[in-house]
């Protein structure tokens, strides 16, 4: 795995979402069905939230709140995000700091994908190279 | 905006394949037309000789526009790569311009006409593409076509690796990739890479009567690009296509349809084939509950009797309906004869408003696979009676090429059978060759490939794997579950029209 190339080439760029007004319980149904740990939440064509699965344990179970709770009150509004173009060292790196496991990716200003660690785990396996000849 | 002329095969020389005059005419033609530059696409000579080389040098000259040359395979023939670099410029090269970059790659094999970006080219290219990251616009210019093209006859010299290519491409963002070799203008939409393939610009040897023509390629501020095939003779044909960002799903809705898709089981007493891999996927595809099982192909290792007689030991322990279409492997020796006998005929399968069509495209003991003529009317006949329905192919071939495989023409009029797929508007399309699975969307058409179920001689580095396709009211999801280990991993996802 090259840690130089930038993390657009190791990122998810199909993002699964949710809009603000669907229940928790539905988003966990989603996150069950596509076996992923973090959800963007969506209005208008554009990423407003993003919660993870430890999110829901945190701010949903922990609580008390009910499972019908509306995503846009449980999830985290001020995203942070890296640069499509950041280094995939710099962004584990900051993963690591931070000890988070999904990193929001973003170009020109819009969220364009989300790096987490099974993408890691892609990217130690799925090398992008040729064996096709030396030359 | 930005606008590139894409000029290709020349095949400059003094004899009879050179078209002077039409050559003239499409760099007056550029001369005259606002563009910021020009790429050249290879095969600017036609035997790569000296002579050719020095009368070439002198017509590229004609061209008063900034100009990016490549070599195609003619010009690297007798030692033709020598005097390309002395008397045309370097064979790879990087061209940058406000937003964008032009990356060239020299994809020749010097004496053949097949194509290759081998392993040192493929990390230049990589390197380069990581530098050019941030470019809005980011060209790869090469010479030999990376999909399959219709209307050339037999399909051969893709790249060989051309699925690694693509896979790179894709992942980099990479907006256009520009080529030439077959000489038949296309452009294709593969996610958001547009494969622009100019035809000749002034070679004798056109396809189906054709004329010479070069392709105007037009980078939008909004990021949309635009190509068009200008013929000499005035005729225009035009595609756009804006890349949509960022790509989000918001899945709706109860799931219509549930396919699992798998290849190459391979069933045989070889120490290759893995019974308790298989033993251990077919109790976890019953337990997914899919309304259609599809083996894409390759069920027993070699067309024999006792390995169809334990195949079908397997087959009968999957529950619910199924669809079976031959690989190559299941039509060796007796095996056309006992595909049939064991599995039945491939039919047709529907399911309310979905259509599965099956596809027999394997040869006798030859891994190399055909449709053929017949075959593909009556699949364009069959995809346009069923218009209203949603229609999902199935045959054992690659029609795109395939990471880690190798693309020696595995079905030998892929290109011809890919364009009935897409303009016929095949919803999906699922393929089982190749050893790997993958997923990409050619222009409105999925293409699913399965990599192999139980077989160790594989090229997939999650192992062997299954497919499982959820077909919902606006989108195709698919998931490679590790037939080992039951872990899932998203391998595309679609949005869709309406089933």
């Amino acid at each position: 795995m090259e840690t130089k190339a930038p993390v657009r080439i190791y990122m998810t760029r199909k993002l699964i979402g949710v809009s603000p007004d669907d229940t928790v319980k539905k988003a966990c149904g989603i996150m069950v069905d596509f076996d992923i740990g973090s959800l963007v939440v969506v209005e208008d064509g554009k990423v407003v939230g993003f919660f993870t699965k430890s999110d829901i344990i945190r701010r949903v179970v922990i609580p008390g709140l009910p499972n019908d709770t509306p995503v846009k009150e449980i999830m985290t509004k001020d995203l942070v995000a890296v640069d499509v173009n950041a280094p995939l060292r710099e962004v584990l790196d900051l993963m690591a700091k931070k000890s988070i496991k999904h990193m929001l990716i973003e170009e020109n200003g819009e969220i364009v994908g989300v790096f987490s660690l099974t993408d890691l785990l892609t990217a130690s396996r799925r090398k992008l190279e040729t064996a096709i000849a030396a030359e | 905006m930005l606008r590139i002329a894409h000029i290709s095969d020349t095949h400059i020389t003094g004899g009879e394949a050179y078209k002077s005059y039409a050559y003239d005419l499409i760099v007056n033609e550029i001369n005259r037309g606002s563009f910021d530059f020009v790429i050249h696409t290879g095969d600017i000579t036609n035997q790569g000789l000296r002579e050719e080389y020095e009368r070439a040098s002198y017509e590229l000259k004609k061209i008063q526009k900034p100009l990016i040359v490549l070599p195609g395979n003619h010009d690297v023939r007798n030692v033709g790569y020598e005097l390309f670099e002395e008397l045309i410029g370097p064979r790879n090269g990087v061209f940058e311009f406000k937003d964008g970059v032009v990356i060239w790659v020299d994809s020749t094999i010097p004496d053949l006409s097949d194509g290759r970006i081998g392993g040192r080219k493929f990390r230049w290219l990589k390197e380069r593409l990581e530098e050019h990251s941030d470019r809005r616009f980011k060209i790869v210019a090469a010479h030999h076509h990376l999909v399959p093209l219709p209307n050339t006859g037999r399909e051969r010299n893709v790249l060989f690796n051309a699925g690694d290519v693509l896979d790179l491409l894709i992942r980099h963002d990479v907006a256009l990739y520009t080529c030439g070799h077959k000489h038949v203008p296309n452009v294709y939409r593969v996610e958001d890479l547009i494969v622009d393939n100019a035809g000749c610009t002034s070679c004798r040897k056109t396809r189906r009567g054709d004329v010479n023509s070069y392709n105007i390629i037009t980078l939008h501020d909004d990021g949309r690009i635009g190509v068009k095939i200008r013929r000499v003779t005035g005729d225009e044909a035009r595609k756009e296509h804006r890349p949509i960002r960022p790509k989000i799903f918001v899945p709706s809705g109860r799931r219509l349809l549930r396919i699992v898709q798998m290849s190459e089981s391979n069933v045989s007493d070889r120490i290759y084939f893995r019974r308790r891999v298989l033993e251990n996927a077919i109790r976890m595809i019953n337990h997914l509950k899919p309304d259609l099982v599809v083996h894409n192909g390759d069920v027993v290792d070699m067309g024999i009797e006792r390995y169809y007689e334990k195949a079908i030991g397997f087959y009968r322990r999957v529950k619910g309906r199924k669809l079976v279409v031959p690989g190559h492997n299941d039509i060796t020796y007796l095996g056309h004869d006992l595909f049939t006998e064991y599995f039945g005929e491939p039919r047709e399968v529907e399911m309310g408003n979905f259509l599965v069509i099956p596809v027999v495209s394997a040869q006798y003991e030859t891994p190399i696979g055909v449709v053929g003529r017949m075959g593909q009317k009556k699949l364009a006949e069959k995809l346009k009676e069923n218009e209203d329905k949603f229609k999902i192919v199935v045959l054992h071939h690659n029609i795109v090429p395939i990471p880690r495989s190798r693309e020696l023409g595995f079905l030998e009029d892929g290109g011809d059978v890919l364009h009935v797929l897409t303009k016929g508007g095949a919803d999906l399309v699922l393929t089982g060759h190749g050893g790997n699975a993958f997923g990409v969307k050619v222009e409105d058409t999925p293409i699913v490939n399965a990599g192999s179920v139980s077989w160790e001689l594989h090229r997939n580095p999650f192992g062997n794997s299954f497919n499982v396709i959820d077909i919902y009211r606006d989108m195709i999801v698919v998931f490679e579950v590790q037939a080992t280990w039951g872990s899932g991993r998203l391998l595309g996802i679609w949005k869709v029209k309406r089933p």
